[in-house]
């Protein structure tokens, strides 16, 4: 199935990271992923935007479901250039949940931090 | 602290514990946290805080250690 994608801007507060964590969970759910793997993106999700939360920027949250996978992509705005420590911790969650995570290079979006889960 | 009835913790929660552990440790106190929660352990046990804490199951089990 592919369900096209998925998207939500939030304001660079954490009083809504809860939102954003919702909404990957809300997509996961329409995917029928399991419970383990909606907690788990949901973790990630929430790591993943703590980052990008230092841009100041609001926080633009991609997802893309397909046959295989639930796709996640947060903005970063430049956050995590120069990490701090916490946010090397908070990375190293995210590969912890799922190893393929990366920092990638769009061209018109810059750098954007990407982590996928299997659905099957 | 009884985390049973949290429905969710990232590692920002778990700097905040963190950091009550600290204070609790230089003035001679003790903390111990209750979990039960599959995705709570899960990210106790990523961060390797299952080894900084020590972690029960119930309140009942921190009385009875």
């Amino acid at each position: 199935m592919s369900a096209g994608s998925f998207r939500i801007e939030i304001p660079a507060v954490p009083e809504h990271l809860g939102t954003a964590r919702a909404f990957v969970a809300a997509v996961a759910h329409e995917v029928e992923a399991s419970e383990e793997t909606v907690a788990d993106l949901k973790l990630a999700t929430s790591e993943a935007c703590t980052i990008a939360l230092s841009s100041g920027q609001p926080i633009r949250l991609r997802v893309f479901p397909t046959e295989a996978a639930l796709e996640v992509r947060v903005d970063l705005h430049g956050a995590g250039d120069g990490p701090p420590d916490e946010d090397v911790e908070r990375r190293e969650v995210i590969a912890s949940l799922f190893p393929d995570a990366a920092i990638l290079t769009e061209p018109d979006t810059g750098a954007v931090l990407r982590f996928s889960a299997p659905l099957r | 602290m009884n985390l049973g009835d949290v429905g969710f913790i990232d590692s920002s929660g778990l700097g905040v514990l963190v950091q009550a552990k600290k204070q609790l440790d230089e003035v001679g106190g003790e903390m111990a946290l209750v979990a039960h929660d599959g995705p709570t352990l899960k990210v106790l046990a990523i961060t390797g805080l299952d080894k900084v804490f020590r972690v029960y199951p119930s309140v009942e089990d921190v009385l009875a250690s």
